[in-house]
C-alpha cells in the first residue's frame, strides 16, 4: 500500500478502562449478585449436606445416617409414600389443568375472566387450609360424610353420606391436586396458547379428523409444556408439608419426617439426611424439566399465527360445562373453609358465629401473627422484586463477562429445585451456627445476627421463590429491544439511569406481578417458615399448624380464611394499580 | 492498510482490525479510512462481518487486534462513551415509553438552567429531519419512516464525530426506502458529518454513499467509488453483488488481452486479477454492456445467439440468449432500453448476432 | 421546631422501650390459660416484657435440651416435673426459691435442697367422651383404662404421643405403674388396636372428640371440662383405676447472664394471686389456696390420682419413649 511506516499494531487490544467506569460497575454488581446467591443458596445448601454425614454430637459417620435411615422400614417407607402421593397426584391435576387450560385458551366458552381467576384461587391459601376444609368435607363429620349432616336421609331416605377415608393417601393426594391443579393450568395455558395456527390449517386441508389433529398436532405442540406441567406437580406434591400435617393421619411422609425429627426431636443430623433424601428426586426432576424448557423455546416460531378459537358448538358446550364444574367444586370448597371458620360448633352447633376470629387464647399469636405475616410478606414482594429484577438485568443485559453470567443464572435457577423445607432446615443450621468451621479456622459467622429476626424470614421467602420471579423478569427483560444499553452507552448515560427511566417504566407490569406473587405466596407459604420463625416473630400460616396441631381447627380455618382475605385485597389492590398502569401507557404500549 | 493516523488527512480510521468467536473469526485484518464528512458504506452479504466491524468502531465491541484512530485520536481502547459517536440502529431502540422530544433529549445533559436549551436543541434537531410538530408523539402513534428520523435526530443530539449506521433503511417498505435515502444523505451533507453506513442493499450503498466498502467473510475485497466499484469489480464476488453480471467460465488465456472460448477467440481488455497465459479464466460482462444485433461487425467480433427468453420490465427489457460457444446453449443475458428493444423487433427464437466489447469484458482468476 | 420535638418523642420512646426488660419463658401451659395468668403478673409489673416459647411438653424438653450450649430461655413455667428432673440431672437449672416457696407442699417440688423446682398444680388422666357419637353408635360409657380396650371401641379412641406430649407421657407413665411394665406393654398393645391415631399435643384428642372426629379422646380433666363450658357435648371421665398425674412446675434456667426479671417472675409464678388463677382451672395445686374445686372434678381429686413415682418416671423416661415408638409410632401424626 503506502510507504509509511505505521506505527506497531499491539497484538492484543490495550483496554484502558477508567477505575470507576460504568462497566466495571456493572460487573462488580453482576459479581455482587453471585456472591450473594451463593451465600444464600450454595452455602446453605452445603451446610446441610454436611450435617447429614455427622452424628449429632459432631462426629463424622458418612454415610450412616443414610444407611440408618433406610434401614428403618417406618422411615424409609416414607420415600415410598412420598414418591405413590406425588404420582397420583400428577397423574390428576396435569389432566385437568390441560382440560380446563384448553378451554380457556381453545374455545369460545364466555367467563374466562372468571374461571381463570377462580382456577388461581388455591395458590392464596396456605396448602394446609385444603387439609383442613378436607375434614369438614370429608372427616368423620364432614358434609359429604354425612351426608349433610344427614339432611338426605332425613328427607329423601337415602343414606347420601359417603366415608372416603380422608385421614392418609386420600387426603393428602385431593389436597395435592387442588394446589397443583392451578400451577399446571397456568403452564399449559401458556403452552397452549403460543402455537402456530397455520399448522392447523394445514392439518385440516389435508383431510385429519379432529382427534387425529388432537393427537398429531395440538398434543405434540404442547409436550413440552406437558412435560414442564408433570415436573412442578410432582416436586411441588413430593415435598408439600401443610396438608400431608393436617390429613396424613397414619401416612407418613417425607417433609413430616423432616418436622418431626427436627423440631420433635431436635434430632438434626437426621433432619439433615431426610432433608438430603428429599432432595434427589426433586433435583432430578428439576433437571429434566429445565431440559425441556430449553426445546420448548426452540419451538416459537417468531411469526406464529396464534389460533382463533374452536366454533364447534357442541364443544364449546361440553368445555363450559367442565369448567363450570370445576369452577363449582372450586367454590364449594372455599365456601366450606368460610362455614368452617363461622360455624359455632361444628357439628354440633350449626349457629353462626365469629367467636373462632377472636384468637386470644389461642396458641400461635393471633392477629399479630397476623401482622407480621403482612409485614413479612411485603417486605418480601418489595425486597424480592428489587433482587430478581436486578439481578435479571444484570444478567440479560450485561456485554461480555458470560462466565459471571451464566453462573449467575444458574444459581438463580437453583432455587427451583429446592423444596420449602429444605431451605428452612439449611438455614436454621446455617444461620443459627454462631461461628464457622473453615480450614480448621473457626471464624465468627458474618451472618449470626440474622438468626430469629424477619431478616431470616423475608430473605428465605425471597430465595423460595426467586426462580419464578427472575423467569419472569428475564422474560420481560427479552422483550425490550437489545440496544437500549448501547444506545445508553453512547450517549454517555449511566446504565443505571436508563434502567430507572425506561427499562422499569416499559417492564413494569412484569414487575408488579413479580411483587403480587411474591406478596401471596410470603403470605401463604409455611414449609420454610416453620423452621425459623421465633418466638416474638409468629407468623400466621405458622399459626394456622399451632392451631390445628392443638386441635382447635375452626380458629385455624378463621386465620387461613384471614390469609386469604389479605392476599386476595392486595391482588385486587395490584389489579387496579395495573389496569391504571396500562391505561396511562396505552399510549405508547406496542398495540 | 497502514496508513498513519492523520498522516493522510483521514478523519476515520481502521487499521488490522482482527475479531474472533471462538474458532469463527469475523475480521480478518481489516481497515479502511474515512475523510472527513465522507459517507462510506460497509457493503455485503449477511455474515460478512460488517456490523461487527461497525460495533468495533462504535466501541460496543472489543476488537482482537488493530486499531481505531478518530480525528488523530487513537479510540482503540476507550469504551464507546468516550468516543463521541451517534449510532442509529436497525431497529431504532427508540424508548417507547417517552415522547419524541424525551428521546433526543436523552442524552442532553439536563441542568436547572439548561431546560430551555435543551427544548431548543431538540426541537431544532427534529426540525432538521423534518418532524416538527410531533415532539409529543410516542414512537408507537410514529410510522416506520418517522421513528427512523426520530433515531437519526437523537444520535445527531450531541453532535458527534461520526455517525454510525446499522442497515437504517432494511425495516421500512421499498417506496419509503427510496425517499429516505435522499433525506439520509441530504442531512449527512449539510451537516457535513462523517458518516459509515452499514448495509446488505448495493441500490442503497451506490445511491447514498461517497465511498464503498465491500466486504466478504471478514475481509474487504474491494473500496472505492461507487463508480470504481460497479465499472471495475476486482472479483467475481464484486462483480456478482453489485449490480449483476454475466459469467462465462472456461476461457483460456492465449496471449495478452486475447482468450479462446469454445472455438471463438475474444478481446479482453480489462483483467482485475492477474492471469498468466494458459491459465483458465472466467469471463464477465454484465447485462446492459452486452450489444445485440450488429451484422455488420467483421464474424470474429461477433457471436450468434438466440434469443431464448424476453423479460420485459418497463423500462428496460431483459432479453435471454443461448450462445453457441462455447457449450451449447451457454446462457446470458442482457438488458436493453424498452426503445432498442422495441426497434430490434425482438421475439424468442430470434438469431441475432451480439456483440461483447472488449473494454467492457473482465478476466476474472477461474474459481 | 415541630421536627425536634418529632424526634424528641422518638428518642423517649426508644428509651422507654430499651429500659423495659425483656425475659423469655418456655411452657407447656395451655394457650388458653396463658392470658388469663398473665393478667396479674402484667398488673404488677407493667415494665416487663415476657415473651414465651410454647409447645407440648417433649418438644419445650427436647429443645431445652438441645439448647443446652446456649441456652436461650430464662425460665421454665409449668412444665411437666419429669421433665424437670431430666434438667436437673444435666445441670440445667439455677436453684432459686421464690418468695411464697415455703408455702409449697413438700411432694410437690423438687426433693433437693434447695429445691430447684417448684410445682403449680397437678393435671391428671381424663377420658373426653362424647355423648352424641357415643349415642349414635350404641355404645356404653367407658369408665375405666380396662373399658378401653373393649372391640367395641375400635378406631374410636385417640391418644396423645407420649413423646411429645407431657400429657401422653403421664398416662402411659401411669398404665406401666399400675399394671407393671409385662401386663402394662400388653394393655397398650390392645389399646393400640382401637386408636385411630395419635395426637401431638395433649389437648387434641379432647378436641377431636368435641367436633365428633374421635369418639373418645385421652386427655386431661381440663380439657374436657373446658370443652364442655364451650357446648360440645363431651363428658370428662376420670378412670376408676386412678388417674394418671403430673406435676406443672418452675425453674429458674442457668445460664451466664441470669437477669432478675426471671427471679421477678419465678416469684410471682408461686404467689398466691397466680395459685388462685391455678386453681380456677385444676382441682390440685401447688398449695392450697381455698378456692373451691373446679365443676366436674371428682369430688376428692388426690384420691383420684394414683401413686406416682417420679424418680422411676424421670428415669426411665428415655427407655419408655424407645419401646413406645418402636411400637406404635407408625399411627402417630405429624409431631411438631
Amino acid at each position: 500500500m503506502t510507504g509509511h511506516a505505521a506505527p506497531p499494531v499491539p497484538d492484543q487490544s490495550d483496554w484502558r478502562e477508567p477505575l470507576f467506569s460504568e462497566r466495571r460497575l456493572r460487573a462488580l454488581l453482576l459479581l455482587g449478585v453471585v456472591l450473594w446467591l451463593g451465600l444464600v443458596v450454595v452455602l446453605p445448601l452445603g451446610q446441610l449436606l454436611a450435617k447429614s454425614l455427622y452424628d449429632g454430637s459432631g462426629t463424622f459417620v458418612g454415610l450412616a445416617n443414610f444407611r440408618a435411615y433406610f434401614a428403618n422400614p417406618a422411615l424409609s417407607r416414607s420415600l415410598a409414600n412420598s414418591l405413590r402421593v406425588a404420582l397420583w397426584t400428577t397423574a390428576l391435576a396435569v389432566p385437568l389443568g390441560f382440560a380446563f387450560a384448553y378451554g380457556l385458551t381453545r374455545t369460545a366458552i364466555p367467563g374466562k375472566g372468571f374461571f381463570r381467576g377462580l382456577a388461581m384461587a388455591p395458590l392464596f391459601a396456605p396448602t394446609l387450609l385444603y387439609g383442613i376444609t378436607l375434614i369438614y368435607l370429608f372427616g368423620r363429620k364432614g358434609l359429604v360424610t354425612t351426608g349433610f349432616f344427614g339432611f338426605a336421609s332425613r328427607t329423601l331416605g337415602i343414606d347420601a353420606g359417603w366415608d372416603i377415608g380422608l385421614y392418609g393417601p386420600v387426603g393428602i393426594i385431593i389436597s395435592e391436586t387442588i394446589f397443583t391443579f392451578p400451577q399446571a393450568m397456568l403452564i399449559l395455558s401458556i403452552a397452549l396458547r403460543t402455537t402456530d395456527a397455520r399448522l392447523y390449517e394445514a392439518a385440516r386441508s389435508l383431510g385429519a379428523s379432529p382427534p387425529r389433529i388432537f393427537f398429531t398436532v395440538t398434543l405434540p405442540g404442547v409436550k413440552y409444556g406437558l412435560l414442564s406441567a408433570v415436573f412442578v406437580c410432582f416436586i411441588l406434591s413430593f415435598t408439600d408439608f401443610g396438608a400431608p400435617k393436617v390429613v396424613g393421619g397414619q401416612y407418613n411422609v417425607l417433609a413430616t419426617d423432616i418436622y418431626k425429627q427436627v423440631i420433635g426431636q431436635q434430632n438434626f443430623a437426621m433432619g439433615a439426611t431426610v432433608g438430603v433424601v428429599l432432595l434427589f428426586p426433586t433435583l432430578l426432576a428439576f433437571f429434566l424439566d429445565r431440559l425441556a424448557q430449553r426445546r420448548q423455546a426452540a419451538l416459537i416460531v417468531a411469526r406464529a399465527v396464534p389460533l382463533p378459537p374452536c366454533e364447534t358448538a357442541l364443544v364449546n358446550r361440553l368445555y363450559f360445562a367442565f369448567c363450570s364444574l370445576i369452577a363449582l367444586l372450586l367454590l364449594i370448597f372455599l365456601g366450606t373453609a368460610l362455614l368452617a371458620s363461622l360455624v359455632r360448633v361444628w357439628p354440633y352447633d350449626l349457629s353462626l358465629s365469629l367467636r373462632h376470629f377472636r384468637f386470644g387464647d389461642m396458641g400461635g399469636g393471633g392477629y399479630a401473627a397476623l401482622g407480621n405475616s403482612v409485614a413479612m410478606a411485603g417486605l418480601s414482594a418489595i425486597l424480592g422484586t428489587a433482587a430478581t429484577f436486578g439481578s435479571a438485568y444484570l444478567v440479560e443485559k450485561t456485554r461480555g463477562a458470560s462466565a459471571l453470567r451464566q453462573t449467575a443464572y444458574f444459581l438463580s435457577m437453583a432455587p427451583l429445585a429446592l423444596p420449602g423445607m429444605v431451605i428452612g432446615l439449611a438455614y436454621i443450621f446455617f444461620f443459627n451456627a454462631p461461628a464457622w468451621q473453615v480450614a480448621g479456622v473457626r471464624l465468627p459467622s458474618p451472618v449470626h445476627w440474622l438468626y430469629g429476626t424477619m431478616g431470616l424470614l423475608v430473605l428465605s421467602n425471597v430465595v423460595h421463590f426467586y426462580s419464578v420471579c427472575f423467569l419472569t423478569a428475564t422474560t420481560a427483560l427479552k422483550q425490550l429491544d437489545k440496544e437500549f444499553e448501547a444506545v445508553s452507552e453512547s450517549m454517555a448515560v449511566p446504565f443505571y439511569r436508563t434502567f430507572w427511566r425506561v427499562t422499569v417504566p416499559v417492564c413494569l407490569p412484569a414487575v408488579l406481578e413479580i411483587a403480587q406473587f411474591l406478596f401471596v405466596n410470603a403470605m401463604a407459604t409455611v414449609s420454610a417458615v416453620i423452621f425459623l420463625y421465633s418466638a416474638d416473630l409468629p407468623l400466621a400460616s405458622v399459626a394456622v399448624a399451632n392451631m390445628d396441631d392443638a386441635g382447635d381447627t375452626a380458629p385455624a380455618a378463621a386465620m387461613s380464611v384471614c390469609i386469604v382475605a389479605v392476599s386476595i385485597l392486595v391482588r385486587l389492590l395490584f389489579g387496579a394499580a395495573a389496569a391504571r398502569l396500562s391505561r396511562r401507557s396505552q399510549r405508547w404500549m406496542a398495540p | 492498510m497502514d496508513q498513519t493516523p492523520g498522516a493522510d488527512g483521514s478523519y476515520l480510521a481502521a487499521q488490522n482490525v482482527v475479531k474472533r468467536y471462538g474458532r469463527f473469526t469475523a475480521l480478518n485484518d481489516v481497515g479502511f479510512t474515512a475523510a472527513r464528512g465522507e459517507f462510506v458504506s460497509v457493503l455485503g452479504p449477511s455474515g460478512c462481518g460488517k456490523t461487527t466491524l461497525l460495533r468495533i468502531v462504535a466501541g460496543l465491541e472489543r476488537q482482537d487486534a488493530g486499531r481505531v484512530v478518530i480525528s488523530g485520536r487513537d479510540v482503540s481502547a476507550l469504551p464507546v462513551s468516550r468516543r463521541n459517536v451517534g449510532i442509529v440502529f436497525q431497529s431504532y431502540a427508540l424508548f417507547p415509553n417517552l415522547t419524541a422530544a424525551d428521546n433526543v433529549a436523552y442524552g442532553l445533559r439536563s441542568g436547572p438552567q439548561a431546560g430551555g436549551n435543551i427544548a431548543r436543541r431538540v426541537n431544532e434537531l427534529l426540525s432538521l429531519v423534518g418532524l416538527t410538530g410531533l415532539q409529543g408523539k410516542y414512537p408507537a402513534q410514529l410510522s416506520g419512516g418517522q421513528q427512523q428520523r426520530v433515531a437519526l435526530a437523537r444520535a445527531m443530539a450531541l453532535s458527534p464525530d461520526i455517525l454510525l449506521l446499522d442497515e437504517p433503511l432494511s425495516a421500512l417498505d421499498a417506496k419509503v426506502r427510496a425517499r429516505l435515502r435522499g433525506e439520509i444523505k441530504a442531512l449527512q451533507t449539510r451537516l457535513g458529518v462523517t458518516a459509515i453506513m452499514v448495509t446488505h442493499d448495493q441500490e442503497e450503498a451506490l445511491t447514498m454513499a461517497d465511498r464503498i466498502l465491500v466486504m466478504d467473510h471478514g475481509r474487504v475485497v474491494q473500496h472505492g467509488t461507487p463508480r470504481a466499484i460497479y465499472d471495475q469489480p476486482a472479483t467475481p464476488f464484486v462483480a456478482a453483488f453489485i449490480g449483476s453480471m454475466n459469467f462465462l467460465a472456461g476461457a483460456q488465456k492465449r496471449g495478452q488481452g486475447v482468450y479462446q472460448l469454445g472455438r471463438r477467440t475474444l478481446a479482453v481488455w480489462r483483467e482485475p486479477q492477474a492471469i498468466e497465459t494458459g491459465q483458465t479464466a472466467t469471463l464477465g460482462i454484465r447485462p446492459e454492456d452486452v450489444v445485440l444485433g450488429h451484422e455488420e461487425l467483421p464474424a470474429d467480433e461477433r457471436l450468434p445467439a438466440r434469443v431464448s427468453g424476453l423479460e420485459f420490465r418497463g423500462a428496460t427489457t431483459r432479453v435471454t440468449l443461448a450462445l453457441a460457444d462455447p457449450r451449447p446453449e451457454t446462457a446470458i443475458e442482457a438488458d436493453l432500453p424498452a426503445a432498442r428493444a422495441r426497434e430490434l423487433g425482438l421475439e424468442t427464437g430470434r438469431l441475432l448476432q451480439i456483440l461483447l466489447p472488449p473494454d467492457r469484458v473482465s478476466a476474472y482468476q477461474a474459481a | 421546631m415541630k421536627r425536634i420535638v418529632l424526634a424528641l418523642a422518638a428518642v423517649l420512646i426508644l428509651a422507654a422501650n430499651a429500659l423495659a426488660a425483656e425475659i423469655l419463658v418456655y411452657t407447656a401451659l395451655e394457650d388458653d390459660q396463658i392470658p388469663r395468668y398473665m393478667k396479674s403478673f402484667k398488673e404488677k409489673h407493667p415494665d416487663i416484657d415476657v415473651k414465651f416459647v410454647r409447645d407440648s411438653t417433649g418438644i419445650v424438653t427436647a429443645r431445652l435440651l438441645a439448647e443446652k450450649d446456649n441456652p436461650q430461655a430464662d425460665v421454665v413455667w409449668g412444665l411437666s416435673a419429669v421433665s424437670l428432673m431430666q434438667f436437673k440431672a444435666a445441670g440445667l437449672l439455677e436453684p432459686y426459691t421464690p418468695a411464697d416457696g415455703g408455702k409449697v407442699l413438700a411432694s410437690f417440688k423438687d426433693a433437693g435442697t434447695p429445691p430447684v423446682w417448684y410445682g403449680i398444680d397437678a393435671w391428671m388422666t381424663g377420658f373426653c367422651v362424647n355423648t352424641v357419637e357415643l349415642k349414635n353408635r350404641n355404645l356404653p360409657l367407658p369408665e375405666s383404662f380396662a373399658d378401653l380396650i373393649k372391640p367395641e371401641y375400635k378406631g374410636q379412641v385417640t391418644m396423645p404421643n407420649p413423646a411429645s406430649s407431657g400429657t401422653g407421657f403421664l398416662t402411659v407413665s401411669a398404665i406401666l405403674q399400675l399394671m407393671g411394665e409385662e401386663k402394662g406393654w400388653a394393655y397398650l398393645d390392645k389399646l393400640n388396636d382401637n386408636i385411630s391415631s395419635y395426637t401431638h399435643s395433649g389437648s387434641k384428642p379432647c378436641k377431636l372428640a368435641g367436633t365428633g372426629e374421635s369418639t373418645i379422646g385421652i386427655s386431661f380433666g381440663y380439657r374436657g371440662l373446658q370443652q364442655k363450658k364451650k357446648g360440645e357435648p363431651i363428658e370428662t371421665v376420670f378412670p376408676k383405676e386412678g388417674s394418671g398425674w403430673d406435676l406443672e412446675a418452675n425453674a429458674l434456667v442457668k445460664k451466664a447472664a441470669i437477669k432478675p426479671e426471671a427471679k421477678t417472675f419465678l416469684d410471682w409464678a408461686v404467689s398466691p394471686e397466680a395459685m388462685q388463677e391455678y386453681a380456677q382451672s385444676f382441682a390440685v395445686t401447688g398449695y392450697p389456696t381455698g378456692t373451691p374445686i373446679p365443676e366436674g372434678y371428682p369430688a376428692e381429686p388426690t384420691k383420684q390420682m394414683i401413686k406416682n413415682d417420679f424418680d422411676w418416671a424421670a428415669k426411665n423416661r428415655d427407655a419408655i419413649l424407645a419401646e413406645w415408638t418402636k411400637r406404635y409410632d407408625g399411627k402417630s401424626e405429624p409431631k411438631k
